[in-house]
């Protein structure tokens, strides 16, 4: 079902009869030309692919975003909270409200990290917040938090400019929300938390799928884009190598990699992209993680069940914006729901990230149900089942006329001295009609995010 | 744009992009005017030519010859050069000019695509416009800041190691040596000024190819392991 016409998008229509639409293609040319890439691996080889776009924007009123704002920032507090808790007292856990199981099976849980409180308080510097929004209620539901390493952010930025120079008609009279201050609020975050001396971001390489994103960022926050060989640490304190032998205080680390390879003195001691003994400068308060070290028992599967608990735990509020319906087979109860109506559940592995691991119970062969009935009852902890939320599908602009195409939402939040959401965000859609998996590494497309007010 | 600290390795990759659109600037020229002295002086005059860069080139004719000099597979085919130059880019496009990478990814995807057309010298006198396209926007929106120097500091090497290989260049490279020192010794102050005082070939070359590695000072950047780092690894 598409999302009915709000008048918002029926303004972004009537301007788009009168604008000359052969200028289209110069979006596909911008982002060839310019690589704006969101490469892929397929069958072990690497490919450079410029990101799909489609022009026809997710049009949100700003009164709807207002709404989805203060959810968002609720959410990505409560979040802070309980990642600050878990590592240390771990009140939630002795109060009730989460099991013990579920945190120390979190693949993200790093117990090693216990009482290591960062600069200011903050984890969750820079959060991904998925969501969609739902045929029957009509309201936004949380998919996903992902407080590890987000990426996206740069392609709608990027876009969003090229889209004003080539069809400033829809800037001139949309009264559509900037997002172009993302830069100057990421430099600030980092400068707030930063402990004495240069930001940088810390990327895996060239031949990271996000890799234009890490240099864009770099681009537009000023911070030096390093690789970890360009890092070394001495009596606890990270230094850059500058090109002419001086070494240069590192005070905030942007890091666009996961936890497993930062540090092969701490972590996976194969890791080649890494700063050997990062770890020790972290613990002793000399350097600022962005985001925090161990974030990922916060975003695991299983304990998003649990996020609308921590708003009411943490802040003593009523959560603004829900959770999909999700059952835990770890749950006695739960479990059984999801074994008697898998058909009409989507299950997914916790451990699983990018669409991976997601199982729609409608689609599975007698074989394949068997399996998974089976994988469920053998490990409950490392699935959750959810209902299928029907959600919208996007007008889009593709095989020469307009066609709908599932579509979610990524929202941006930096906290910095405050929490920030980024007025737009990534949309993301499936490249095939029906398909309810919009990643990036599924092949979908993306479209810029406008927040209107009329 | 700001100028920012500059890694070890976003030096190299900065300088080796200068030297990369260099060279394939020049060989572009060397070979539209290869093109009519292949027609006109010598069918041989590309063969001689390219074996002073030490390259063996085999070719029927004028086009063939153009082909060679662009998609032939050898290091100095303006193909191969093109695509050192913006892996380099890409490495450092955060240093540089949006428009000027984007150029030259631009030339690089015509490369490819024309891979299988005739090659005509009006079609490399469009990327000798586009490489000096690419460094102008460079030189006007860099003028200040080190990346900038970088990208310069490998086009003079790259310059006064083509022009020694194919001409014999001595005096020009003398000449013109304070130039590239300037630059060296405002990227590095500890950088102490090059001369050429020998004609032998190699020495020379070897002089201007050591450039890079006074402006660089990678090892006083490696730290020496401490007995702790020892015994964990150990």
């Amino acid at each position: 079902m598409t999302e009915p016409i709000t008048p918002e998008l029926q303004k972004f229509y009537d301007i788009f009869d009168g604008v000359d639409q052969s200028k289209v293609s110069e979006f596909k040319d911008f982002l060839e030309t310019n690589a704006v890439n969101f490469n892929l691996f397929k069958e072990g080889n690497f490919i450079e692919r410029s990101f799909p776009f489609d022009m026809i924007p997710r049009i949100i009123p700003k009164k709807e975003f207002d709404h989805l704002q203060a959810g968002i920032v609720q959410r990505v507090r409560a979040l802070n909270a309980f990642l600050n808790d878990i590592y240390t007292d771990q009140k939630i856990v002795a109060d009730g409200i989460v099991p013990k199981e579920y945190i120390d099976s979190a693949t993200g849980y790093l117990p090693s990290f216990q009482g290591i409180i960062p600069p200011k308080g903050i984890r969750t510097h820079i959060s991904g917040i998925d969501l969609v929004k739902d045929t029957v209620s009509g309201d936004w539901v949380i998919l996903e938090d992902n407080l590890r390493v987000p990426s996206g952010v740069s392609y709608p930025l990027t876009i969003r400019r090229a889209f004003r120079h080539t069809y400033p008609e829809f800037f001139e009279q949309m009264n559509i929300s900037k997002i172009r201050q993302y830069g100057m609020q990421l430099k600030d975050a980092m400068d707030h938390v930063n402990t004495g001396g240069l930001n940088v971001i810390l990327t895996p390489g060239r031949y990271n799928s996000a890799f234009y994103e890490h240099s864009y960022l770099a681009r537009i926050t000023g911070a030096v884009l390093v690789s970890g060989d360009d890092l070394v640490v001495e009596n606890e304190v990270v230094y850059l190598r500058s090109y002419n032998g001086e070494r240069l205080r590192v005070g905030a680390i942007y890091r666009r990699l996961d936890d497993d390879f930062l540090d092969p003195k701490e972590f996976d001691e194969e890791s080649l992209i890494g700063v050997p003994r990062l770890m020790s400068a972290y613990r002793a308060g000399n350097v600022a993680i962005m985001n925090g070290i161990g974030n990922g028992v916060a975003d695991d599967k299983g304990i998003y069940y649990f996020v609308p608990e921590m708003i009411r735990y943490y802040l003593k509020e009523e959560p603004i914006l829900a959770n999909a319906p999700t059952y835990l087979p770890y749950y006695e109860k739960d479990r059984q729901y999801v074994l008697e109506n898998i058909d009409k559940l989507v299950i997914k592995d916790v451990a699983e990230a990018g669409g991976y691991g997601v199982l729609f119970g409608n689609r599975l062969t007698p074989e394949q149900r068997e399996e998974i009935i089976g994988k469920i009852i053998e490990n409950p902890r490392r699935f959750i089942a959810q209902e299928v939320i029907e959600f919208y599908d996007l007008p889009c602009m593709l095989n020469g006329g307009i066609e709908p195409r599932k579509a979610d939402l990524r929202a941006y939040v930096i906290y910095g001295e405050e929490i920030t959401v980024s007025m737009g965000g990534l949309t993301r859609y499936a490249m095939e009609e029906g398909n309810y998996l919009v990643n990036s590494s599924q092949g979908g497309g993306f479209k810029d995010t406008w927040v209107v007010e009329l | 744009m700001m100028d920012t600290a500059i890694t070890v390795n976003a030096a190299r990759r900065l300088y080796w992009k200068g030297r990369y659109l260099q060279r394939a600037q020049t060989m572009l020229k060397e070979l539209v005017i290869g093109y009519d002295n292949v027609i006109d002086r010598d069918i041989d005059y590309g063969r001689y030519h390219y074996a002073k860069l030490d390259i063996e080139i085999d070719y029927g004719d004028a086009h063939d010859f153009l082909r060679q000099g662009v998609y032939g597979n050898h290091g100095s085919s303006i193909a191969s050069m093109i695509l050192m130059a913006r892996e380099n880019a890409i490495e450092t496009r955060n240093l540089l000019d949006e428009r000027g990478f984007a150029r030259l990814n631009l030339i690089h995807s015509r490369i490819l695509s024309e891979c299988g057309k005739v090659v005509t010298p009006s079609m490399l006198e469009d990327f000798i416009d586009d490489i000096s396209f690419i460094l102008g926007i460079f030189s006007s929106e860099l003028g200040r800041t080190k990346a900038y120097n970088f990208v310069r500091l490998g086009q003079y090497v790259e310059r006064f190691d083509l022009i020694l290989r194919l001409y014999d260049g001595f005096d020009y490279v003398n000449s013109e040596l304070d130039a590239m020192n300037t630059i060296a010794k405002r990227l590095n102050r500890n950088y102490q000024f090059s001369k050429i005082f020998t004609s032998d070939l190699q020495r020379a070359l070897a002089i201007v190819n050591g450039v890079i590695d006074r402006v660089i000072e990678e090892k006083a950047c490696i730290l020496e392991f401490s007995e702790k780092d020892v015994q964990t690894q150990g």
